[in-house]
């Protein structure tokens, strides 16, 4: 605590990626550009780290005074677990962008977010919330100008539609409250409420303004449609930290609305209950039910790396918000948790992408294979990513998942779990796809001379890949964190071991017998098993004839027989959707430009005679 | 003389106006649209004028035995002369426009004078 | 110094515009550097001006001739007028300096009295403090600007000015005749008398002379829908001109119209003329903002961003509270920041690569990276994106909207504003990423300096507004609040 000034730590946090971020892009030349980007990435994550003792046990305010609008900040054990995982992921994003990017305009924009996330989190008022959170918005968003305009344009309009609402919510809280501070304003908005102050159409508004503004950062189906092209069609390295920082941005904004304002969280009493459970939570778990279910199967039918993990990491944050719904405090914690744990596996699964693309140039499955022995380190971490993705023990994303599984299953939400358990069963196909198509089987012969990842790059996965396997053996120490904040509920037997009120996870058990387990197979397997070496050119196709129209190698198609059969779904499609309202909107404000300003000057004065007549009428009646 | 009652001469000035209207809404010549603006200009004026007139009083020029008991008030008269200034010089860059318009577009049909539009 | 100099304000420009002719002589560059002299000494006047009135915290009042209100016709500089003259001589002599390289059309030295005259009539009314001599004012910024709009000798800029003189003929002709009306009925022309007299009228006069007067000014205000001469004329005025015109031009009839409706705040039916401003200027920012979504002249797009603007600077006047005002004037700041600047880059595009078309903008960041640069800032400003400074002013009309009981109106103007970050996303993209023809442009220095500065303003009044907001915040204090309005004019009988 004594290295760094408490009074610095705030503002070192918030705007040094920033800075750098400048400097890296006014002094663009190769290695200066890189060490200062990754100087600015370094700092937030070290000073978090020196403050955690203080953070953990009270917090650390700084304000901004502008003058118009003082911007108040708080650093406490929740704005620290949130902070302290986007740092980290910045910083590996970091070390990802010196391998993957050589212009300072990738530096200056994708650290310009990382500050903005920054701001979202230690934010304690509206203001600073929105300023930063438009920042954010902004560095993502030219990050996928550069690339794709189609795709930033669909981005940028959702966003803006998001930003907006958020604004015109914080208005309407503003206008009743005079105050912009998230507990003043909770508290008064709460007391207007009961008094009658305030009517309950329009705290309604507000509330679901609030989440509309955060839907769309968190992906929450339908307004998910940016997500594929937005993390696809960008610096992969830098999708690690967009996928897996920003939409927590979103998650946070949901976590604000729902705790930190308990004005709101009243609503959810006012909304009445539905079967049992509170209408306005129910809600939120089917939204991020559907989000899991619908983001899933289409991650499943995709043919390109990218767009996989895009839709997947929808549907993970689907699980998050499906959590939060279920509002019980062993959910809340799961969901925390798998803040984490998603940030860190799906941050690293993007690093993997981005060292795949920058080694092959390649998107798609059939043109990947056999890869695991030209990449081992790279084929290492993703297979730590596939695991923890997944859910499979003893990675931190099957601690988060068991934990929000459980919290359903508490809640009397049947279906919700259910959900959950379709959504794991759909990842664990799509990543077996993932781990076989690029890493095993025949290489295509034009990835014969593929070099491992470079070491940035490398350096950067192995900051991500490490917690997942540090959480996911010790999962109390996460969860000792998370019960700082929150009361979940959830026990911390130990570091290896927690428990829920219906049952006790031992991570260290369970990984001790997995490695046992996968001891005793792999000696069966040198010393009994009945092996047989065949070349890779003959191993998959099961016997089964093979035609040029109905090929479904793993690499290819694989999946279209579940395509098939959803055919009458996939019919409908929200990216569809709002491209037609977009050509509505455009064809509407063509129709009014034509219409109105009709180039025929007697036309325009009949307008002002209309508005004559209009105060006409008005002043003789 | 007798002066008619004050309320004829504000629907004079009230008729000129709507006349004028009248001619701007409907008149597809350019030329007349501009005559009718005119017309609209006259109407206001005479209108200021009859606003600022007293009954049985003269035009507010000092002279001989008409001092300021016997004189009509005089501010909207000096209004109207600023009136008509303005309106000569509006007219007058109106026709000018209206010369090049015809140079270039060979009409005064202000229906066939819509380049700008949309 | 006297404040009486501050006749100064409206005697210089009127005095410089007749020297033009004897000007003339030396040549086309003699008669802009005149004109640069001139605004110069103009800005410097108004400085002065600015500074003695923020200095003393007392409005200037200049009373002609030396007669007292209401006999005599009185200046009123105040807190807002006092700020805006000087933002009207800073922008004409920013504009005087570009028009060195874009109005090449002869005769230069009528586009110099013009000029001149333009920034008069705009001077006038804000700082006018009588009914009619507003109206005079008025006319003069009008036949003025009809008579710029029609400058370039084209075809279209003819249509343009004839469309404006219609309806802006029409529209003062009402104008007068609420004057006419307002006069019968209170035997004054004073704005502050008449704010004195408001509540003592006979209603239905009142009611109609009141909305007659909005109704005039609403078509100098380009508020929906009187407002469709307003694109035409941008597009086709010279480009300095066209800066002028959304820069100070539209906001002294925003001004004016703020002024009366508030002075006349005790009169019957107040509360509806403020609920159809409201309204108007909602559709205005909804048109507009529709309107130049498909738009392909990227001057004509920025002319209806610029309309849709004044439209949020209307609901933000019109909504009848304080902040409302306040924010409404720190708009105004910022909106004529903006648009000069984005009306300059444009405009020099326009005069470098031949035309204003999106295709000209193509690759312009590689072709003109400075300008391009600018007009980037420019458009990320207007968009209201944070850090600039039209979020601030943005955010204070979102909340003085809903807190009046305005949450549909400001509703419709945010999700309007969506669509204008589309079509400002639209040019930054063809900018920075759209196809390069391989020329490289040189590019003034003047005018670079020009929009490094206005660049520099964006962007410290939105990372620090405060001294800006304390502005707005008198200014609008000024028109907002009446009652020293009347206090601050020594009328004759009722001062001291």
């Amino acid at each position: 605590m004594t290295l760094v000034p408490e009074a610095y730590v705030v503002p070192l946090t918030l705007f040094s990626p920033l800075v750098f971020g400048v400097l890296a892009w006014l002094f663009d030349r190769d290695w200066i550009r890189e060490i200062l980007g990754v100087i600015g990435a370094a700092v937030p994550v070290t000073v978090l780290s020196l403050a955690y003792e203080k953070a953990s046990s009270g917090t650390i305010s700084y304000t901004i005074d502008t003058g118009v609008f003082k911007l108040h900040f708080v650093l406490n054990s929740l704005s620290w677990y949130f902070a302290f995982i986007g740092a980290l992921v910045g910083i590996a994003m970091a070390f990802g962008l010196s391998s993957t990017s050589r212009r300072g305009y990738d530096w200056l924009f994708s650290l310009m977010s990382f500050t903005g996330v920054m701001g979202v989190f230690l934010a304690r008022d509206f203001v600073s919330l929105f300023l930063f959170w438009e920042l954010m918005t902004f560095g993502s968003f030219m990050m996928v100008l550069r690339r794709n305009r189609h795709e930033s344009l669909k981005y940028f309009v959702l966003s803006v539609i998001g930003a907006y609402s958020m604004l015109l919510a914080i208005g309407m809280v503003y206008a009743k409250t005079g105050t912009l501070d998230y507990a003043m304003a909770s508290q008064t908005l709460l007391l207007l409420t009961k008094m009658g102050g305030v009517s309950k159409a329009y705290v309604d508004t507000i509330f679901a303004l609030f989440l509309l503004a955060f839907g769309v950062k968190a992906g929450v189906v339908p307004l998910h449609v940016w997500a594929p092209g937005a993390y696809g069609e960008n610096d992969q390295s830098y999708t690690s930290f967009f996928s897996g920082v920003l939409s927590k941005a979103g998650v946070y904004g949901f976590i604000i609305t729902l705790f930190v304002m308990p004005s709101l969280y009243g609503i959810y009493f006012a909304m009445g209950t539905f079967h049992g459970h509170l209408t306005g939570t129910y809600l939120i778990a089917w939204a991020g039910a559907v989000t899991v279910v619908v983001a899933s199967f289409l991650a499943v039918l995709q043919e390109d790396i990218r767009k996989l993990l895009a839709y997947s990491s929808v549907g993970q944050v689907g699980y998050i918000i499906l959590a939060l719904g279920v509002f019980n405090g062993v959910a809340v914690g799961g969901a925390m948790f798998h803040v984490l744990s998603h940030a860190m596996f799906k941050g690293l699964f993007w690093l993997i992408s981005a060292a795949l693309i920058l080694r092959t140039g390649k998107t798609r499955f059939e043109d990947f294979g056999g890869l695991a022995e030209k990449m081992p380190v790279t084929f290492a971490m993703a297979l730590i990513a596939v695991l923890s993705l997944a859910g499979i023990p003893p990675m931190a994303g099957f601690a988060s998942k068991w934990l929000i599984y459980e919290g359903a299953i508490q809640a009397h939400m049947p279906l919700v779990a259910g959900t959950i358990f379709l959504g794991s069963a759909l990842a664990f196909a799509y990543v077996v796809r993932f781990l076989y198509a690029v890493w095993f089987g025949q290489r295509p012969s034009d990835l014969d001379d593929v070099r491992e990842a470079p070491l940035p790059l490398l350096v950067g996965m192995t900051i991500l890949a490490i917690p997942n396997i540090v959480f996911g053996i010790a999962p109390g120490l996460a969860v000792r964190l998370i019960n700082r904040f929150f009361n979940t509920n959830i026990t911390v037997n130990s570091y290896y071991s927690i428990s829920t009120p219906t049952g006790t996870y031992n991570a260290l058990s369970v990984t001790l017998v997995l490695i046992v387990g996968l001891a005793i197979a792999g000696l069966i397997y040198i010393y009994g098993a009945n092996a047989r070496k065949i070349k890779v050119t003959n191993t998959y196709q099961s016997g089964n004839p093979v035609t040029e129209e109905y090929n479904l190698v793993i690499r290819r198609n694989f999946y279209r027989p579940l395509a098939e059969a959803l055919d009458f779904w996939l019919k409908y499609s929200w990216d569809r959707f709002y491209e037609r309202l977009a050509n509505l909107t455009e064809d509407f404000a063509d129709w009014l430009r034509e219409g109105f300003y009709n180039g025929n000057v007697q036309s325009y004065s009949w307008y002002l005679a209309i508005i004559l007549l209009i105060l006409a009428i008005w002043g003789v009646l | 003389m007798s002066v008619p009652h004050i309320g004829l001469y504000y629907f004079g000035a009230l008729s000129l106006v709507l006349v004028g209207i009248y001619g701007v809404l409907v008149k597809k010549n350019l030329l007349k649209i501009l005559i009718s603006l005119s017309i609209v200009e006259t109407g206001v004026n005479l209108l200021l004028i009859s606003v600022g007139y007293i009954t049985g009083r003269s035009a507010p020029i000092l002279s001989e035995g008409i001092g300021p008991k016997q004189a009509v008030d005089p501010i909207p008269q000096a209004l109207v002369l600023t009136a008509i200034v303005i309106g000569v010089a509006t007219t007058a860059m109106a026709l000018s426009v209206a010369i090049t318009l015809y140079e270039k577009y060979g009409t005064l049909n202000i229906e066939e004078i819509r380049r700008l539009r949309g | 110094m006297n404040g009486q100099y501050a006749s100064l304000l409206v005697a210089l420009p009127l005095i410089s515009a007749f020297f033009v002719p004897l000007i003339k002589g030396l040549g086309g560059r003699a008669i802009k550097y005149y004109l640069t002299l001139i605004t110069a000494l103009q800005a410097g006047v108004a400085a002065w001006v600015f500074k003695t009135v923020y200095t003393t915290g007392k409005p200037i009042i200049v009373m002609a001739g030396g007669w007292r209100p209401p006999v005599g016709i009185d200046l009123y500089i105040g807190h807002f007028a006092a700020l805006f003259v000087l933002i009207v001589a800073l922008v004409s002599f920013f504009m005087a300096i570009f028009s060195f390289d874009s109005v090449s059309t002869e005769p230069t030295d009528k586009y110099a009295m013009l000029f001149l005259l333009l920034m008069l009539g705009a001077t006038g009314m804000i700082a006018t403090g009588d009914i009619f001599n507003l109206f005079v004012f008025m006319e003069i910024t009008s036949i003025t600007a009809y008579a710029l709009t029609a400058y370039n000798k084209t075809g279209e800029a003819a249509e343009a000015a004839m469309k404006y003189i219609v309806l802006g003929g029409i529209g003062s002709s009402f104008f007068l005749i609420g004057i006419a009306l307002i006069y019968g009925s209170t035997g004054t022309l004073n704005m502050a008398q008449l704010a004195q007299l408001a509540g003592s009228i006979n209603p239905t006069v009142i009611k109609v002379g009141l909305s007659l007067l909005v109704f005039g000014l609403a078509v100098e205000a380009e508020l929906f829908p009187l407002n469709a001469w307003a694109p035409d004329a941008y597009q086709a005025a010279p480009h300095p001109v066209t800066a002028m015109f959304s820069a100070f031009v539209v906001k002294a009839g925003l001004y004016a119209l703020a002024r009366l409706v508030y002075l006349f705040s005790h009169a019957a039916g107040w509360d509806f003329i403020l609920k159809l401003l409201v309204i108007m200027a909602t559709l205005t920012v909804f048109a507009a903002e529709f309107s130049a979504l498909r738009q392909r002249d990227v001057k004509r797009m920025i002319a209806y961003s610029s309309i849709s603007q004044v439209g949020l600077i209307a609901l933000a006047l019109s909504v009848g509270s304080q902040l409302g005002v306040q924010a409404g004037v720190f708009h105004m700041i910022n909106h004529a920041v903006v648009k000069t600047l984005l009306f300059l880059t444009v405009g020099y595009v326009g005069v470098k690569v031949g035309g204003t078309g999106i295709e000209n903008f193509s690759g312009l960041g590689r072709k003109m990276p400075l300008t391009a640069f600018a007009l980037t800032v420019g458009a990320l400003a207007a968009v209201g994106i944070p850090l600039f400074n039209i979020f601030w002013s943005k955010v204070w009309i979102i909340i003085a909207s809903i807190e009046q009981g305005y949450a549909w109106e400001a509703g419709v103007v945010l999700a309007a504003s969506v669509v204008e970050a589309v079509y400002y996303l639209r040019l930054i993209h063809t900018m920075w990423f759209g196809g390069w023809d391989g020329i490289r442009i040189r590019e003034s220095l003047p005018l670079g300096t020009i929009a490094l500065f206005l660049v520099l303003l964006i962007l410290a009044i939105g990372v620090y507004p405060n001294p800006f907001w304390t502005l707005a915040k008198s200014a609008g204090t000024d028109i907002f609040n009446v009652s020293r309005y009347i206090a601050n004019v020594p009328l004759m009988g009722v001062g001291p």
